[in-house]
């Protein structure tokens, strides 16, 4: 996936390489899985005239559209989070961005989880005790 | 003793899937009614999750990604929702049945009635995967379950006829009015039991939770060659011990309290006193894996913030939703329903899960964007296509063989 | 517009060709934010979709799952971006002529 020809191109497949894959902030933290792909517009329904530049991806997006994916049908695409196509730093085996969580709009069940069930029961802000804790360098492994 | 307890996960992992509360009762079943003559099918299993034990931890260690993640990353999101529906049950089912265990085994010590430790249970296995460290965690649930070891103590202390034992693994016997299809069922029981999805998914993500890299290699195929096998030896010497001195008196096993009884005949209050903190850890143990595995499954799936090496309020939807599932737990306990029933009907979604899980597992650890060099060779690639053959076999039997035989009757 | 527009969309150019079982994208280069722009569509005559994608990778292993996926999306083909001559709803129709590229990776 990765094999770059002379040029440095990169191939990118839609449902192989994006579709599915977990996205990780900068600092490695998991965001979402990218459910769908926001392409910027091309006409519909006419023929396209020859020249005309191929779309880009605009944004990842992540949300409701799971069930769209399983069953069919269709969300409204403002109901689901979109994560700009600029802010994507690496393509591997996850995707990495170059901007922090709490930066996007992303995760507002997670916050509301947190402030409002998490963090009231005791002990919920603190590392698990024990030895010395390796922390979430985990999670940013992978990638070729 | 460092590298004992790098062994822990795979011990714990093993443990909480060979030996949980309800394959503790399933093997002293089987030994009371069939001898060790269903003594193949917990080897079958145990080659079988020693190959995909391995394969996943090697995914986890190389390209960090936990079994579940992969599910939907290689397979959709179509395919990995039917392994989720049927995974969770199998997961709450399971850490119901096992806090029940846990509240059995206290039951058995004390005098104090088996509903009232359901909830001091649930609550206890809450604060271990609220607070304590995952390394803690496994190698004291892991270790102090090998106590169950005294099952093979009891074995050797009954002074069994060696011949006699091993000519029931050798061949097929049973009590003369047991039918084929039950002795089928057993056997698909057995080796479901030794594969249970949640072995995988808690194996790969504890290698995640441990940081393990491509220098821990070696230490992650340690586990899986130590850890399982042990798992395996303690199923033998349970159903052994019942086979020994359940299967001539024809005595049944309906209650985790006959599960000990050749064992107290044996070694005296002394092992039997063994056994029980054996039975208590490693229901404990179960307890975790499942409620741990319930956590990761549904978190890797929907891509949240998952493990216990965050602090809880940063893997706020992955804590809220464990709590829950113990507390449902509770709530089923606390019904009446007998908690071993519980897991026989766990045997139904595994064989949706079974090869759901598998299969990607065999891609992935061939893929060299995820595996770079380390993808698998020619004899483990061939050895896990027989073994995806034998799954489906049993994924496709379980649910006939349940109906007919009655789950076993 | 958005992917799942496109994936699995009929695709047609005198006659009925196949699904789109993925779409191709292209970066020029390998730095951050680069414009990913879409470089054609993967049609398979009999399938819908592609998430594992042993037809267009080099992988052979499992050599038995990787036989069964390539057997399935046998046929396929690379449509790139100048040949596709209208999108319509779940239907894509190919200009005149056009080219069947090697689904092939790199």
């Amino acid at each position: 996936m990765t094999d770059d020809d002379n040029q440095g191109q990169r191939w990118l497949d839609a449902q192989l390489h994006l579709l599915d894959r977990q996205v990780l902030d900068v600092h490695g933290v998991p965001i979402a899985v990218v459910d769908d792909l926001q392409l910027s517009e091309v006409p519909m329904g006419v023929e396209i005239p020859q020249d005309t530049p191929p779309p880009v991806i605009t944004a990842l997006l992540s949300g409701p559209a799971l069930a769209r994916r399983i069953f069919g049908g269709r969300p409204p695409e403002s109901r689901m989070i979109h994560t700009p196509w600029v802010a994507v730093r690496d393509v591997g085996v996850v995707i990495k961005l170059s901007v922090g969580r709490d930066t996007r709009d992303l995760s507002w069940t997670e916050r509301w989880v947190r402030d409002h069930v998490i963090g009231h029961i005791p002990g919920g802000r603190h590392t698990p005790k024990g030895e010395n804790n390796e922390p979430a360098q985990s999670n940013e492994r992978g990638g070729s | 003793m460092k590298r004992v307890f790098g062994l822990a996960l795979g011990i714990l992992t093993a443990i909480g899937g060979f030996v949980d509360i309800g394959d503790l009762v399933t093997n002293a079943v089987v030994g009371s009614r069939f001898g060790l003559s269903l003594a193949w099918a917990v080897l079958v299993g145990v080659v079988g999750i020693c190959i995909f034990a391995q394969m996943s931890g090697r995914v986890a260690a190389v390209s960090g990604r936990a079994t579940f993640e992969l599910i939907r990353e290689r397979l959709g999101p179509r395919v990995a929702v039917m392994n989720l529906g049927a995974s969770f049950l199998i997961n709450l089912m399971t850490l119901t049945a096992e806090i029940g265990g846990v509240a059995l085994a206290l039951q058995l010590v004390s005098s104090v009635n088996y509903l009232l430790w359901v909830p001091f249970a649930a609550i206890a296995v809450w604060l271990v995967i609220w607070r304590v460290k995952f390394k803690i965690m496994e190698n004291v649930a892991g270790l102090v379950g090998l106590c169950l070891i005294g099952f093979a103590v009891g074995l050797f202390l009954l002074g069994p006829d060696w011949n006699e034992l091993g000519r029931q693994v050798l061949q097929e016997v049973s009590t003369g009015t047991e039918k084929a299809t039950t002795y089928w069922f057993y056997a698909v029981a057995l080796f479901g039991a030794a594969m249970t999805p949640y072995e995988v998914f808690f194996f790969s993500s504890g290698a995640v939770e441990e940081g393990w890299t491509t220098k821990d290699l070696a230490e992650s195929r340690a586990n899986v060659l130590v850890g399982f096998p042990l798992g395996g030896l303690l199923s033998l010497a349970i159903a052994g011990c019942a086979a020994v001195v359940l299967l001539p008196e024809l005595i049944g096993v309906t209650a985790l309290s006959q599960v000990m009884l050749p064992v107290a005949m044996a070694g005296g209050k002394l092992l039997l006193a063994f056994i029980i903190l054996g039975v208590v850890a490693a229901t404990a143990g179960a307890a975790l894996e499942t409620t741990l595995s319930a956590g990761y499954t549904i978190a890797q799936f929907l891509g949240w913030p998952w493990g216990k090496f965050r602090p809880p309020a940063q893997a706020a939807r992955f804590h809220l939703l464990m709590i829950i599932c113990l507390l449902v737990g509770i709530g089923t306990l606390m019904t009446g329903v007998d908690p071993i029933q519980v897991t026989e009907f766990s045997v139904v979604f595994s064989a949706v899960a079974l090869p759901l899980t598998y299969l990607p597992i065999l891609i992935v650890a061939n893929d060299p964007e995820y595996m770079g060099e380390h993808v698998n060779g020619r004899i483990l690639n061939g050895a896990a296509l027989v073994y995806l053959v034998i799954i489906l076999a049993a994924a496709l039997a379980a649910v006939p063989l349940m109906i007919i035989t009655g789950a076993g009757q | 517009m958005i992917i799942t527009d496109l994936l699995g969309a009929r695709v047609y150019g005198p006659d009925f060709l196949g699904f789109v079982s993925d779409v191709r994208f292209r970066f020029d280069t390998e730095s951050i934010g680069q414009p990913a722009r879409l470089h054609g569509i993967i049609v398979s005559p009999h399938a819908r979709s592609s998430s594992l994608g042993f037809e267009r990778s080099g992988v052979r292993s499992p050599w038995p799952i990787a036989a069964l996926v390539r057997w399935r999306h046998r046929g396929s083909f690379l449509a790139t971006w100048p040949d596709i001559e209208r999108i319509d709803v779940r239907q894509i129709q190919l200009r005149a002529g056009f080219e069947r590229g090697s689904p092939e990776l790199s």
